[in-house]
């Protein structure tokens, strides 16, 4: 059902944007992919690629939130919560300043967003054990020095400031096969790896001690759970900037239509988050009278509101 | 089916950035019967549990199941030895009581079931016995105390350990609840011969069940024996700092403790 209902909203946007496609003209250039005729270059080399990048951020970002609110406790938990965007904001910013001609922001971004979890994980892990809520402290104040940092440097240089910021407002528009490659492989495989941990995943939700008694190696777990989603994050990063609140948002609705239990929940997030972007990129290719903007304006306006409810909820439930 | 001893050599825990420490402690615990251990808060009841658990490292001595070092085991294994029912507990996020019920498999789980997640068939018992067999599809959140408390005793239940440690286990129950609880306890350890151990505040009723009691004060244990050498020893009254009466229970003779 998530796999047709993915390729039908992926097959309406190989028909949508500046120039439309009829129906019969998509099918035929999906047929013959070597064609040279121009329908057949506009879905093959320009919306294609994209499609399937928004529906690999969108799924990676669905389930990486969905992994990061298991292991936090914490329903506000996002892919971001331990220092990934500011540490992607801070390497695009470092690779566009050292190196401005080679097209290497993304990058920077991948390598900054890993670097910097792990320079959380590392501070929080001080003596022995880490605990999640000083892991979320640690990677906070990591985002306060290198947001600073970032901003710093930006004000210093105009043309990295255009860059970074047009880079953060979340973008996949002209992505190509090649830059698709690697992160879809990297995107996959972690997929592939966090599904069997469902049940530990479940076990989270019971706290660190419960799932100890389940027999769960809490520290190892968490640990190799923390690796696979920051590789989602940041391998999302690479391809599409900051893409606000899909990681927020997609697992909350799921557990609203569907329950908590991750056996569900994480295929469900993904393909929820892979349908949710592919649509925001839709919509975010041609918009009346403005034109193409990026996707992640789309979705921040269509999470944003969520977000709030949200808010709103919780403190509901805690008074 | 008989299964190894629990037992604990020199046990010493001290908690971090604080001169409070448990122990030092050595004793065993015997299979088929349960140990109840009673004392003030503080005395260091919760933290026997989780020592013996294996959540809490000691500083020094070690906790045997059998010859091995139960912190030497792996932690798939391990619970399949030694399982800890918490006290109650606020979810992260909610479950159905059939999806807690599930966990307890999580030891034991095969990589087809990690995916698939299909695990429903082996709870129904367990449900039976812990009458909880109408909750199956209703979340934990909307259970009142004594309900959650019964679908995480069914979660231990299902994981089927041979040393099953409780947190207070009755302390969310109403009367006829917690009997019923004690009735499921006294089965697993006289019947299926299991290792029962029981964090327990109720001296009225613990000498009503327990094969053996611990008295714990400022970690340590101040004596350990049969209920009825500890209920008459005036040792409990310098523990709890209060005046006890004792009296016989109309039906079995055993012995109830009362504060005055």
């Amino acid at each position: 059902m998530g796999i047709a209902l993915l390729a039908a909203v992926i097959f309406l946007g190989l028909t949508y944007g500046p120039v439309t496609l009829s129906w019969q003209q998509v099918g035929q250039s999906l047929i013959h992919p070597f064609s040279s005729s121009i329908p057949a270059i506009i879905i093959w080399d320009i919306r294609l690629p994209r499609l399937i990048a928004a529906a690999l951020v969108g799924g990676a970002l669905g389930t990486a939130g969905a992994v990061m609110q298991a292991l936090f406790k914490n329903p506000l938990a996002d892919p971001y919560i331990v220092g990934a965007s500011a540490g992607a904001g801070f390497g695009a910013m470092l690779l566009s300043l050292l190196l401005p001609a080679s097209g290497l922001m993304g990058v920077g971004a991948f390598l900054g967003a890993i670097t910097a979890v792990f320079a959380a994980y590392l501070l929080a892990r001080g003596q022995g054990r880490v605990h999640m809520l000083t892991l979320i402290l640690a990677g906070y104040a990591l985002s306060l020095v290198l947001g600073a940092l970032t901003t710093f440097v930006m004000l210093a240089h105009q043309k990295t400031l255009t860059q970074v910021l047009s880079w953060e407002l979340g973008g996949i528009h002209g992505i190509g096969w090649h830059e698709l490659l690697w992160p879809s492989i990297m995107i996959i495989v972690a997929l592939v790896a966090t599904w069997p941990f469902a049940p530990e995943l479940n076990a989270f939700y019971l706290g660190e001690e419960q799932a100890h008694y389940l027999g769960v190696n809490v520290m190892r777990a968490q640990t190799l759970l923390l690796i696979l989603a920051s590789l989602l994050t940041a391998a999302s990063v690479y391809l599409a900037g900051l893409i606000g609140f899909v990681g927020l948002v997609i697992p909350h609705i799921i557990r609203r239509l569907q329950g908590s239990n991750h056996h569900l929940l994480l295929p469900l997030s993904f393909f929820a988050g892979a349908i949710f972007l592919v649509g925001a990129d839709i919509l975010a290719e041609q918009i009346p009278w403005i034109g193409t903007v990026p996707v992640g304006l789309v979705s921040d306006l269509i999470g944003g509101p969520y977000f709030v409810y949200i808010l709103f909820k919780t403190r509901v439930v805690s008074g | 089916m008989s299964f190894e001893r629990l037992h604990c050599e020199n046990l010493q825990y001290i908690w971090p950035s604080s001169t409070a420490s448990f122990g030092p402690l050595t004793g065993s615990f015997q299979p088929g019967a349960i140990t109840a251990l009673i004392g003030p808060n503080g005395a260091g009841k919760s933290t026997l549990l989780r020592l013996l658990g294996g959540y809490l490292k000691p500083t020094s001595g070690s906790v045997y199941y059998g010859d091995s070092a139960l912190l030497d085991i792996a932690a798939s294994a391990r619970a399949n030895l030694v399982t800890l029912v918490s006290q109650l507990m606020p979810l992260g996020f909610d479950l159905t009581v059939a999806e807690i019920l599930n966990l307890g498999k999580l030891p034991s789980m095969s990589w087809k079931t990690r995916i698939t997640g299909d695990t429903a068939p082996q709870i129904g018992p367990v449900l039976e016995q812990l009458g909880l067999s109408a909750f199956h599809d209703r979340s934990y959140r909307s259970l009142s105390g004594g309900e959650q408390q019964r679908t995480l005793l069914g979660m231990a239940l299902v994981q089927n350990t041979p040393v099953l440690l409780l947190d207070e286990p009755t302390a969310h129950l109403d009367p006829g609840h917690a009997q019923a609880i004690i009735h499921v306890l006294e089965d697993l350890a006289h019947v299926h011969g299991k290792t029962v151990i029981m964090a327990y505040h109720d001296l009225a009723t613990v000498g009503l069940f327990a094969d053996h009691i611990w008295l714990m004060q400022h970690g340590q244990v101040s004596l350990a024996a049969s209920p009825e050498q500890v209920l008459v020893s005036p040792l409990l009254e310098q523990v709890f700092h209060t005046t006890l009466q004792r009296i016989s229970h109309p039906v079995s003779g055993k012995m109830i403790v009362l504060a005055l």
